[in-house]
């Protein structure tokens, strides 16, 4: 953009204390106008040194440590570690933990998308939204209280299976929730997606294109809503996920209404996945027969797992004994989140907000 | 809730764990005195094959492959990161264009850099690597060139590898602390830094 003589360039700090930036994340804007010529984010301020910690722990302590990295999609994370451990030990995790694992994993994925489309409501200036997408949560999370006696912080998936099975109108409540949630989407759906304030504040707003979006290093719905297929689920299936018929839904011009889109289309695959899960499952053991303190052979792995934010990737490293060498978290937000720079550039400040809130940042794995 | 958290208790004591079986315990001393074992290898036949591919495309840059459980490892000297990245990311049949991830792993005698490549095209991962060696004290003074000119996305996992354990980019174009405030002194990630030994603030 040609630069106005005789025009001043200004510069606003926003954060890392605003509402509206999910955490603790603080951004340097110059301006120029209405213009934003430069944008500088500044992270770390929640950085706890999670992978440092890892190797002063044990690995079924570890998992609790996951659990705090995206807060709001627990399970997911708890899930990535541990199959990263199955995957040095070789262990075969028995079908119904499996399944039991992907459904919960899905209902988590419908939660965190959740809190994403009524946050992402109160970003564009809508309040209503969020009463509902809660509502709708709050159901989510007593089920997982009832199954794993947390609310967030479960610590239900351990390495080699779960901690225990299910309650035994495990089935029936998840059909009872997936009625409500279904409906409950739709509702969502038709009250803030084609509202005419909203389409104007999203719509064209914040575009990159797909090429740039992988260059960048974007994943999960923003990478998807720039319009690639890429879904570890399908593309690199993990657990028993090839084991279902479920649909990618991506976006064609990459803007901030897709960003917003795509998760709630993917909340719809979600309920698709549990109910054929449902029909799947059968009875079996929920743990495998491994030893109680784990160690792992000397080597190093990576798995990852396609995590409501994206593609969460662990690299872990052995050393033979019961505490892991390494562990290197690859967090999707941090990876979205380094695109906040091409994306702000020639934007408004007014969008400034709205482009942030589009990428779904959790700053808990952002910093670590 | 209470009702629902009763069940589930219930099933606990139901279902007694199954962790602390003791058939596959074939040694009494394999508790105490386990021995080391290394890591499976099980590369499929894609696998194989993309090492094949990988082995004739960075033949000028002295490879080292490798197996890690299911990825194929490629292992280059420093010297040559830059010119078998750039093979990797322009060769057409490699076309690795998304790069996942930087993990810096301290060997307390070298410095392991790994990069996770992605190909979207091809749908083939690998691990990257590369050693520094150590040649002063704790910190390594190697300097690594900075990759995020081949791939955008390496600035931040470049920075944060800077910022915890030490490493030099040459290249880069803002090596500021990301994760750390700026006054903070020494690389928390390594294995030699003071984990439990902090001072109250």
């Amino acid at each position: 953009m040609d630069q106005i003589p005789n025009s001043v360039e200004m510069m606003v700090n926003m954060g890392p204390q605003h509402p509206s930036t999910h955490g603790v994340f603080r951004m340097v804007l110059k301006i120029d106008g209405e213009r934003i010529v430069d944008v500088e984010p500044h992270i770390g301020y929640l950085h706890r040194g999670s992978e440092k910690l890892t190797e002063s722990e044990t690995y079924s302590q570890v998992v609790t440590l996951f659990d705090r990295l995206d807060y709001v999609s627990n399970l997911n994370n708890e899930l990535v570690f541990c199959m990263a451990v199955e995957k040095l030990m070789s262990v075969d995790v028995p079908e119904r933990a499996q399944y039991l694992r992907i459904i919960l994993c899905e209902l988590n994925r419908i939660a965190s998308h959740l809190l994403f489309y009524g946050t992402y409501g109160l970003d564009a200036g809508a309040i209503t939204p969020i009463m509902y997408s809660f509502r709708e949560r709050e159901r989510i999370q007593n089920l997982f209280e009832s199954v794993t006696g947390a609310r967030m912080m479960h610590n239900f998936i351990r390495i080699g299976g779960l901690k225990e099975d299910v309650p035994s109108d495990f089935n029936y409540r998840v059909q009872e929730l997936l009625g409500k949630l279904s409906v409950a989407i739709n509702e969502c759906d038709t009250l803030l997606s084609q509202n005419e304030i909203f389409l104007s504040r999203t719509k064209g707003v914040g575009v990159i294109d797909s090429r740039e979006a992988l260059e960048i290093g974007m994943t999960g719905p923003p990478l998807r809503a720039s319009g690639v297929i890429e879904d570890v689920r399908a593309t690199d299936p993990y657990q028993l996920y090839d084991r279902f018929d479920f649909g990618i839904p991506i976006g064609s011009n990459g803007d901030a209404w897709d960003r917003y889109y795509v998760p709630l289309e993917e909340m719809r695959q979600s309920i698709i996945i549990i109910e054929q899960a449902l029909q799947q499952i059968e009875e079996g053991p929920v743990v495998a027969q491994i030893r109680r303190i784990t160690r792992p052979p000397k080597g190093a792995v990576f798995a990852h797992a396609e995590n409501p934010r994206g593609d969460l990737g662990v690299y872990l490293v052995s050393d033979g004994t019961g505490k892991p060498y390494r562990v290197k978290v690859r967090p999707p937000s941090f990876c979205n989140l380094q695109a906040l720079k091409p994306l702000l550039r020639d934007a408004y400040l007014a969008d400034a907000v709205i482009i942030l809130g589009s990428l779904d940042i959790i700053m808990g794995e952002v910093d670590r | 809730m209470g009702k629902i958290d009763g069940e589930s208790s219930e099933m606990a004591s139901t279902n007694p764990s199954s962790g602390s079986n003791d058939e596959d315990k074939p040694q009494p001393n394999a508790r105490r005195g386990p021995q080391i074992q290394l890591a499976p290898e099980a590369l499929d036949n894609d696998g194989i094959a993309l090492s094949i591919l990988l082995t004739e495309a960075l033949a000028p840059h002295g490879p080292v492959m490798g197996v890690a459980v299911d990825q194929v490892v490629v292992e280059v000297a420093v010297e040559q990161l830059e010119a078998a990245a750039f093979t990797l990311r322009n060769n057409p049949e490699l076309n690795f264009n998304y790069f996942r991830c930087l993990a810096t792993v301290d060997y307390q005698e070298y410095l392991e850099l790994v990069y996770l490549l992605y190909s979207t095209e091809f749908r083939y991962q690998i691990m990257f690597k590369t050693n520094i060696e150590y040649t002063s004290g704790d910190i390594p003074t190697v300097t690594v060139p900075s990759l995020h000119k081949i791939w955008p996305a390496a600035d931040w996992h470049e920075r944060e590898s800077h910022d915890l354990f030490g490493v030099l980019f040459s290249g880069h174009p803002n090596m500021e602390p990301l994760l750390l405030y700026e006054e903070f002194e020494g690389f928390p990630g390594l294995k030699s830094f003071p984990f439990n030994e902090y001072e109250d603030w």
